[in-house]
This record gives C-alpha cells, structure tokens and sequence, in this order.
C-alpha cells in the first residue's frame, strides 16, 4: 500500500461521507449544470452533459450505491473522469480539498454500507478515515 | 516484404492509383466490346495495363505485376495487328480485370497473403498469346504470304517493324553500316531447331545487331514449324563475308543467304509511321494537358482529415447559434444599446460565413455518383449475358453528388436492385416480344436532387411485381396467416418483398433467389434515414424509388418536445407533420391507429417506451408523420419546436447503444437532445409493451 502514499487525492463528498480519488484520474471539476436524459440506458446514468462541444455521461453515484439520492445545492459537482480512455462525469456533494494519505489501509468488507471490493483502500488522514473508489470497477461492473 | 513498402502513404497512394486504372480499364474492354477494335482503345488498355505493370513492380507486388505483364504481351499483339481483339480474348480481358481486383483486395487485406490464384487466367493468357484462338487461321494465312514472298527471293516487308526499329535501322544506314536480311535455312537432321535458331540469333548479334527475325523466335513454340528463319542485322560487314563466316561457323544449317535490306520501303514505312506518331503525339500532348491541368487542381487528402474539419465546423455551427440566441437576449435587455445591434450584425455575418463553410465542407466530401455507375454497365453486361436476356442500360444524373459515405453504402443496396430487375424483372426477349415490346428490355438509373436529399431510382419495363405471387409465398413461408393477407393494402403486399429469406423465385441460382437481396436494400437504407418507395405495374415494370439524406455528419432535424425533453428527428424521416383530434384514433387489436390521407398508420406514444406519463389529454394531439424504408407511421409528441441544423454527436461508448436514439446533439442554449432513431422506433409498433398500454388505455 506504500505507493499509494505519495499520490495526491482529490477528497469528495456523497451523502455525508468522504471519498477519493486519484488526482491523475481526474480531468475536470464542473458545476452542476442542466443534465440531458437517456431513457432506458443503464439505470445509474443520469444522462448526458455538454462539455464544450463534446457528449459526456454522468452517472449517478448516490444511486449505484444505494445511498440517500442527492438534492442539487450550491456545492454541488461534476467531476468528470477519463476512464478506460472516456470521459465519464460523476455528481458529488461536495468537492473538499487535495490531500495525501499519512497511511492507507486495506478496504473491510464492507465501508458505509458499500461492498468493500469496490474500494482501493482506506486512507487515514488528520481529521479521519477517507474511502478511496476502484472507479473503473465502479462505472462498469 | 522490405520495409520500404511498409509506408502506408506510398501504399495508399498505390491502391488509389489501381482503383482509378481498374476503373479505366474497364471502361477501356468495354468499349473494346461495343464499338470493336480502334488503335485508341487499345492503346488506352495497354497503357493501364503498363501503368500497373510498374507501379505494382515498384510497391513489390509480384502476382499483379506478373498479371499485367502477360496482359501488356497479349495487349502488344493486338496492337501491332497480329492478334485480334475477338470475343474470347475480350473475356480472358474481363477476367483479367476481375483477377486484378480480387489481387488489389487481397492486397488491401493482407499484403504478406495474397490468396488469390491467377495461374488460370495467366494460362488463358499464354493461349492466347501461342495464338490458340483465333491467331490459328491469321498465321498460316500469313505463313502462307511469307513463303510466296521468299520464294520470289527477296522480300522486306515481310518484318513488321515497330517505330523504335525502324529509327535503328535508319541511324544505323546514317552512320554507314549495312542492314542485311540473312534467310537461314535450319537443317532437317537438327535435333533441336529453336535452340539452334537461339544460337544463330547469338551468333549474328556478336557480328552485329540483330534488329529482328521472321518468325520472331521469341514466340515460336515448336520445333517442327522451324524451317527458314530470316534475321535482320544491322552490321559493319558486307553480304558476302556474312554468307561465308556463317556458312563455316554455323552448324546444321543447309543454307544462308544474305539479301540487301530495302531502305526505300523502310523510309517509306518510317515516313508513314511518323506521321502517325505524330498525330498521335499531338493527341497524347492534348490528352495529356487535360490530365495535367486536372491533377494540379486536385489534391488527395486522408478522409478522415475532412472528417475532422466535418466535426469543427459542426462545431462552429453550435457555437454560432449560442452566440445569436445571447445577442438576441442582449438585444431584448438593452433595445437602445448601438453595441449590441453590431453585434447581432456581426452575429449574422458570422453565421453566414459559416454556413457557407459548412457548405463548402460537406462539398469536399462529395463526389460525383458517376463513379458508382461506372461499375454497373459491366454488372449488366455479365448478368444479361448469363441469363440470356437483351438489357439496355441507361444510366442518368451521374453528375449528381453525393457523400462519399452514402456512396459507399448505397453500392450493395443498388447492386441488389439491378440484379433483382433483370433476373425477375425483365423477361426474356422471346417473352418480351409475345406480350408485345420490344426485345430488348430498359433498364434505367437515374440519380437527382430532391432538396436536401439525393433521389436514385432503378426503373425496369419488365413484368412487374406479381402481388398474387407474393401474397402467396407469404403465405406459404408463414410470414403471415391467409386471413392477414387478404387484409393487406397494396402498398403492405409489395413491402413484403422485404421480409427476410422472401423470394417468390423458384429455383435458387447465383444471381438471386435467396431472399437476402431485399433484406440487404431494406437494412442499409435504414441504416442511413433513407426512405424507399416501391411502384409497380404488373406487365408495365417496376421502380424503385431511394430517398436518402444528403450527407450524414450535419443534417436538418426537427426539434420536438416529448415531456419537456427536447429531442431531435431526422428531417429526412419527416414525411408530414398533422394535427389530429383525439378522438379520432382508433385502436385496432391494441395498436392505436390514425388515418391520415387516406392510410392507415399505427401510432407511438414515446412516454410509454420511456415509463412517463402521457400529457395531460387535450383536445388536438401532434402527429409526426415518420418514414423509414419502406415502414409509415406517426409519432405522437407533445410540442413542436422547430427546425435546424444539427450535428450528430455519437453517445459514447460508455452509454452505448440505446434502443430508440441514435446519437446526441447540442442545442443552442448548450443543452444535449437526444436523436431519436426513427428505425429504432419503427420496430417498437406492434411491439407488446406499447401496444399493450396503448389496449389498456383503450379499455379506460
């Protein structure tokens, strides 16, 4: 786990709970903006955004985790991802701070409710525990 | 292969290159065919026979190039008139042509496996050349001539020189050597003649320069034939010390003789031929220029370099349209303000060059349909031949353009078409003539703009589609019960030539009767928001009518609106837009239908595809009228928003395909709307999740 240690993580927030993700991962953080819906597509999927000129999906992670669904507030976010070589957006709560992790653990079984598989690990900072997001397994299994 | 080849843009370079000399060539054999021998038309098959010859040496390729080498050989004897272009060595040039292609797409598949077998054509070929066709009575004739002609003991114009000899000869006599023409007479005991011939040809190039021999050795074949070869050889020798060096040097030679070669026929010949060449050179100078002034206008460029330019001025065109809905909003803010009636000026500049541009682009893209209609006179050639039937092929509008995508998805479709009417359209001549036409049946293809789209039609005056036929094999292959089919309209029957494994053919030949052919068309004018009409008349013919968009990157789309969601329908699609009471649809076995001029069209409610709520009932309901191939029917919407250009954005493999959208495009405002997939959404009528909502609400 020591290589994880001297990445930066991007620190989110969904549902009152702290999640990471890689900052190499990451390409832009955008507000929350008018979200085009495709219907009968996979059930996360919010539906599409247009970020400069190009389609890109956004996904809803509050609904593929089963957590309480976002209410859109003025923190709100998209943070948009290139995974697999595609721009996915996902909506956040709440985009906090850049960090690196002092320690990271190997993820339990399960973190707030959620299968522990779908987690990298467990970072420890300062002021708690963040659960760091195996996004590519989240958007596609 | 070395590396050299590797280079994809030489590689490149060379497929077009053969694309475009295949092209010539066929039209080159087909002339050949139809309008009989000329020095032109040859000559233009033997230059892209030669042209190919060396560009496929130079890229390496050894089986084209062995092809074209055999065929310049075959090519030269009929050019120099000892061959004749017949009709059996017009069809070894028609395989030879196929052979070409089959080794120009093994070549574009697999460079290090071509597959393609060529040894047969190449024997037919080298029968050709050995002169197994109809050389056989041409030869002895002349044998016959050349024998007299030695008989009388000194003849000169037994040699047919080509150009490039008879300069030879002529610097040669300039720069005082003798032409001699020595008749050698090869001994009856010589086990092996043409060896010998070989020899004696060796031996008087040491001495001198052998200009040429009669028979050229190089063709002759069997010993037997050989019994007096006579070689013209240029040399600083006189007659008599050739007579007798030969006569102690050579062996198994009876006789030699040595005659003066006649310079007068020769400047005679010269004279003549240069005149000719000359002429010709003139018309290969003019010929040229045209080629010359053509390629410095055009330039090759990578297509998807256009595609890219396709994207940003889609792009550009997005843009614009934000920009004009700003200024607009500006404008309505601040009426007084001079600022923003510039900008909405400039706004509008802006936005006319760019649909200038957009124009101009999609131009580029463009390319006249002729190219595909040069293929179809040979298509018809073959298929006429085969089956035994007269076709005149008339083919119209090949100067219309159209995208070169659509052009190459429509070749198939158009293929399928054309075989369909000769092999069931047009009957044969004896038929033709007992129900009172002409033998000779008219096959038309005819391409024009229509608007925003291209219209091609294929049109027989063959017997037409028999509707009884067809109801029954429908029947019979339980497409649909008997009771259903007498239900159907007209327009239902003939659209059953569309089902899949369809064919009202007996017999399956390997022309049609398969029943894929319809199913082909129908699919690929799907696939890109075509539309097709069929008319027919039994007895009278059939026609086929194509309507299809006029490029696919950025097309018109009418923007509706289905429960507050914008979405956007191919323009191409849109038959008519009509408002219909409520009240006045109807429900058949479920289906809601309404009758709209007439027809009978099932309609789709999208809110229950999509799980939303049908509107609130008003008294009028929208009804968007949708063809897609052959299929009718109306969308039901709940606002109509208007027209515009949309560019067709892709919805990402993440998403990937969605029943019922086709791709996504960016509204004015920056907002997505989704494009609706009106094929997609064909196939849901009759579909039990709609029909069954649709019953449920007819119950209420």
């Amino acid at each position: 786990m020591n290589e994880l240690l001297d990445i930066q993580y991007v620190v989110y927030e969904l549902d009152n709970e702290r999640y990471a993700l890689k900052i190499s991962d990451i390409y832009e953080i955008i507000k929350m903006q008018k979200i085009t819906v495709v219907h009968n597509s996979k059930p996360f999927l919010e539906g599409v955004i247009n970020l400069r000129g190009k389609i890109v999906p956004v996904v809803n992670l509050h609904k593929r985790f089963g957590l309480n669904n976002y209410s859109t507030t003025k923190s709100t976010r998209i943070v948009v991802l290139k995974s697999r070589d595609e721009m996915v957006g996902i909506i956040v709560d709440r985009v906090n701070q850049v960090i690196k992790f002092s320690d990271v653990q190997p993820p339990p079984e399960m973190v707030a409710g959620i299968d522990g598989s779908y987690f990298e690990g467990i970072g420890i900072t300062d002021s708690g525990v963040v659960s760091i997001l195996k996004i590519d397994k989240v958007l596609y299994e | 292969m070395a590396g050299i080849y590797d280079n994809p843009e030489m590689i490149g370079a060379f497929l077009d290159e053969v694309e475009e000399q295949l092209q010539l060539l066929e039209e080159g054999i087909l002339e050949l065919e139809q309008n009989g021998e000329t020095p032109e038309v040859i000559q233009k098959i033997f230059r892209v026979a030669h042209t190919l010859k060396g560009s496929s040496s130079a890229i390496g390729f050894e089986k084209m190039k062995i092809l074209t080498h055999e065929m310049e050989n075959v090519l030269d004897k009929i050019r120099n008139h000892r061959l004749k272009a017949t009709k059996p060595v017009i069809n070894i040039l028609f395989q030879c042509l196929d052979n070409l292609r089959l080794l120009k797409r093994d070549f574009l598949s697999d460079r290090n496996d071509i597959k393609t077998d060529i040894s047969s054509v190449l024997g037919e070929l080298n029968k050709v050349l050995s002169g197994e066709y109809n050389q056989n009575e041409n030869t002895t004739e002349k044998k016959d001539i050349i024998v007299k002609n030695i008989d009388q003991s000194n003849v000169n114009t037994i040699f047919a020189l080509d150009i490039n000899q008879q300069i030879q000869i002529e610097q040669a006599i300039k720069a005082g050597l003798n032409c001699w023409l020595c008749e050698v007479k090869i001994s009856n005991d010589s086990l092996m003649k043409l060896a010998r011939v070989y020899l004696i040809y060796n031996y008087f190039n040491e001495i001198g320069t052998v200009i040429g021999t009669e028979p050229n050795i190089l063709e002759i074949q069997d010993d037997a034939e050989i019994s007096k070869v006579s070689y013209l050889v240029i040399t600083q020798l006189d007659a008599k010390t050739i007579e007798t060096k030969a006569h102690n040097e050579l062996m198994d030679v009876d006789s030699i003789k040595v005659y003066p070669y006649d310079t007068d026929v020769l400047q005679h010949q010269l004279a003549i031929t240069e005149n000719k060449k000359e002429e010709r050179n003139d018309s290969i100078l003019n010929k040229d220029n045209g080629i010359e002034r053509k390629i410095s206008q055009t330039v090759r460029v990578d297509v998807e370099k256009l595609e890219k330019m396709m994207n940003l001025v889609g792009e550009l065109v997005i843009e614009q349209t934000r920009i004009a809905q700003v200024g607009n909003a500006l404008h309505n803010r601040y009426t007084s303000d001079n600022t923003v009636e510039e900008l909405l000026e400039i706004s509008n500049h802006v936005s006319r060059i760019i649909s200038e541009l957009q124009e101009d682009v999609m131009k580029t893209r463009m390319l006249p349909i002729q190219q595909l209609f040069n293929r179809f006179p040979r298509m018809v050639r073959d298929l006429s031949e085969s089956l035994n039937k007269e076709v005149e092929l008339i083919l119209e509008g090949g100067e219309t353009e159209m995208d070169r995508s659509i052009i190459e998805d429509i070749t198939d479709p158009l293929i399928h078409l054309i075989r369909n009417a000769i092999d069931h359209g047009i009957e044969t001549p004896e038929k033709r003539v007992k129900a009172g036409k002409t033998s000779k049946g008219v096959l038309r293809i005819s391409a024009f703009h229509q608007e925003n789209h291209v219209v091609i039609t294929v049109e027989d005056d063959g017997r037409g589609i028999d509707l009884k036929k067809v109801k029954e094999t429908a029947t019979k292959k339980q497409i649909l019960t008997a009771q259903e089919a007498e239900s159907l309209s007209e327009h239902e029957i003939i659209n059953l030539i569309f089902y899949t494994g369809f064919s009202t053919s007996q017999t399956v030949t390997d022309i049609s009767g398969r029943g894929v052919g319809m199913d082909i068309v129908r699919s690929r004018i799907d696939k890109l928001n075509g539309i097709i009409d069929i008319e027919t008349k039994q007895g009278e013919g059939t026609k086929f009518i194509l309507k299809l968009p006029l490029t696919l990157a950025i097309l018109t789309g009418l923007l509706v609106k289905i429960n507050r969601e914008t979405y956007a329908i191919p323009m191409s699609n849109v038959l008519e837009i009509v408002r219909k009471p409520e009240d006045e649809i109807e429900y058949v076995k479920g289906q809601a239908v309404a009758v709209i001029r007439g027809k009978v069209l099932p309609l789709i409610w999208l809110h229950d595809y999509f799980n939303i709520l049908r509107p609130e009932r008003k008294k009028n309901i929208f009804i968007v009228v949708l063809g897609v191939a052959e299929k009718r029917f109306g969308l039901v919407v709940d606002e109509l928003v208007g027209n515009q250009e949309i560019v067709v954005k892709p919805l990402g493999s993440y998403v990937g395909k969605v029943e019922g959208f086709s791709g996504a495009t960016i509204l004015g405002d920056g907002s997505v709307a989704c494009i609706l997939d009106v094929v997609g959404i064909a196939k849901m009528v009759g579909s039990k999740r709609v029909s069954k909502i649709d019953f449920e609400q007819s119950e209420k």
